[in-house]
Order: structure tokens, then sequence, then C-alpha cells
């Protein structure tokens, strides 16, 4: 039996026809317009650490300096290095009278950036070598203890002999997560103008970490 | 019956065409946890759909994909029902009959059920880096919309077929 009948045949069959197509943009259009309205529902939810959220006692926090100013001057009121060049600044972190970190020199600067995130590689790394998360962040790792502080020791690096540019006591209690600005007037022992000390959780997700770092 | 099918087959086809086709998942081998955290959004999964990749290969200027994809992907498989619904209505009009065989014609060109097969082989295959394409619900449906229409295609030529006889 055949399913193919001329009675029921319009008179315009190549018009009718338009039917399927109709029927596809129809199923197509439906399920787009369902889909958009789910996705603005939805959102896209990036979980980053609170900035400006309290630590906690007993919890490990990656703690770096994101940004260091210095005054003109050194010490002495004296220019940083002999020439015209700016001072070359590096820091360390003491934590419980233990030096547990030391960041890479920024050259010629007086206004030093560091992204918490450093990859060194060497040709002959690329025969093989194994990186790992600890390595890549470039952080001090610390405990969260509101009676305890660290050292902030800050340096201007040279061939014979590292010129201090300042030694800052922070109290930990003072810091939030995320990044904390502080200001220091110019003194004889203080050529440090401005310091920015990011702090983050260790038990944050990589993802969360490098957004952060990027920021 | 036919016009049922092509409804059926009509309704797949334009859920197969926006649906998630394939989702992939970037990795970097060794170095996947390194990229995570330099460039985390360029690990993310990305799901495309049919149209989605025709517009990605648009966004990036391969329009010799993107014809060859959406002539066989989509006008050919369009065309195709269209054609079917024309001589759904009558089997003696001769102009009908002369579509239907247009409608043959065009089925091995259509490169619908290519594909679909090509999907299912790059979801197979284990990609640089660990990298891995999953198929998702669309391409399903867009095959079960080829299979739909192979069987119109049939049915309309059993038809024919008794009717000459």
């Amino acid at each position: 039996m055949s399913n193919l009948s001329d009675f029921d045949s319009p008179k315009r069959p190549w018009l009718t026809a338009f039917v399927p197509v109709a029927v596809i943009l129809l199923a197509a259009g439906l399920y787009w317009a369902i889909s958009a309205s789910d996705s603005e529902v939805d959102g896209l939810t990036v979980d980053l650490p609170d900035s400006g959220e309290k630590l906690l006692s007993g919890k490990n926090y990656y703690t770096y300096i994101s940004e260091i100013e210095l005054y003109p001057s050194n010490e002495e009121g004296k220019p940083w290095d002999q020439g015209d060049d700016g001072p070359d600044i590096k820091y360390q972190i003491k934590w419980l009278g233990n030096e547990v970190f030391e960041s890479s020199v920024k050259d010629d600067s007086l206004l030093a950036n560091w992204s918490g995130l450093q990859i060194d590689l060497n040709w002959r790394d690329l025969l093989g070598k194994t990186l790992s998360p600890n390595e890549t962040i470039q952080a001090a790792r610390i405990r969260y203890d509101a009676q305890s502080s660290i050292e902030v020791i800050v340096k201007d690096s040279d061939l014979a002999k590292d010129d201090l540019a300042g030694n800052l006591n922070i109290e930990l209690k003072t810091l939030r997560i995320g990044k904390n600005r502080k200001d220091f007037p110019k003194k004889t022992d203080n050529c440090i103008r401005r310091i920015e000390i990011t702090v983050l959780p260790i038990d944050s997700t990589l993802e969360d970490l490098a957004q952060f770092m990027k920021e | 019956m036919i016009r049922l099918l092509i409804l059926a087959s009509s309704i797949l086809l334009g859920l197969g065409l926006v649906a998630p086709t394939m989702t992939i998942y970037p990795k970097a081998g060794n170095f996947s946890w390194l990229v995570e955290l330099v460039d985390p959004e360029s690990v993310l999964p990305v799901t495309y759909s049919i149209v989605g990749i025709i517009a990605e290969l648009a966004s990036i200027n391969d329009w010799f994909l993107v014809f060859v994809l959406s002539i066989f992907s989509i006008f050919f498989p369009i065309i195709k029902l269209y054609l079917f619904w024309v001589v759904s209505f009558s089997s003696q009009n001769s102009k009908l009959i002369n579509a239907y065989s247009i409608a043959s014609r065009l089925g091995k060109f259509s490169m619908a059920e290519v594909f679909v097969l090509s999907l299912a082989l790059i979801s197979l295959k284990t990609l640089p880096g660990g990298t891995e394409v999953n198929l998702n619900w669309g391409c399903y449906v867009y095959f079960l919309s080829v299979v739909l229409s192979i069987a119109t295609s049939l049915k309309i030529n059993f038809s024919i077929s008794d009717l000459v006889q």
C-alpha cells in the first residue's frame, strides 16, 4: 500500500513544502531561546577568594609583596646607585625569625612589581624538567596567628654589598585576604614609600590563585 | 506516515544544528596544571553546536570549511526534507517525481552521515596532550535526524515502486 496519494495534494506543493523548513527553524529557534534564558540564569561564577576577608587562625597563607615603591633617595639622602640608574629592588620575608622567602631582583626601578607567579627555565630544561605548583608560586608560606608578625626586608641589590632600603615589621592581624596597601614616611632608617602585600589562602584552587595573581 | 517522518526528522535536524554537539577538554600533557595556572581560560572545556562550529570557523576566516560544512551539513539536509515533503503530496505529478530524484541525488552529496561519523571518530581518538573530545546529545539528535531522513527516503522509494507496479 502506498503512502503517497493525490487525494490531499495541495494546489501549490512547492509552497507548502516550506512546512519542514519552518519546523526546522522553529525547533532550532525554540532551543536557542530556552538555552539562552538558562545561561542568563546560571551565569558564570568565578570562585575568587573574597578580598578584605579576615585571616583565620591556624590556616596557611601565601604571602608576597606585589608592589614596592621606594623614595627617590637612599637612607643618606643620596641617589640609589652611583650613576643615574635606579635601585635594583629585592625583598625578603622573615617569619618567626627565619627567612622564608626571597624575591627576584627588579633592576633600575623605584617601583617594582611581582606577580606571585614565576617560572625559571633553562635550555637544558627542555630535555625534561618537572615543575611543581610550589616552585611556580613565588611567595612565602605562613600560618596565621593573631600575635605573630612578618618582617619585610627591602634591599637595593648590588654586586659588592646590598644596601638596605627598609626593614618593616608587619603584624599579621593587620592583614586581610587580597591586597593590603601600607604607606610609610621617609625616615633615616626607612626609604620605602609604599608596599602592597598580597595574602591568599594556600588551599585556594590553582585557577583562583592564578586569576587573583594576574589582577 | 511519510510526512510524520519528515516532520520528526525536521524537528531533530533543527535541534541537532543548535544543540551541544561536542565538548573539547583541552589538556597540555604534564604541563596541564601549569597552563591552568598561567592561563586558566585556555584549558576550560568548550562546547560547540554544529552552527557554533561553523561560526567559530567564520571567526577565524576559514571560509572554505564554512562553505563546505554549511552546504553539506545544513543546506543539503534541509533541501532534501523540503523535496521529500513536496513528493509526499503527489506521486503522479512528473515534476514532483523529478523532485524526488533530485532529492535522492542530493542525498549522495549530503555529508551529514559522514560528518556524524567523523565526529564519532574524533571522540574515539586520543588527541595530543591528552585533550579529549566528548560527543553531546546534539550529535545523537542530528544522527537520529539523518536516520529518519534515510527511512523517509526508503519509504518514498517503496511507495513509488508500489505505484509503478
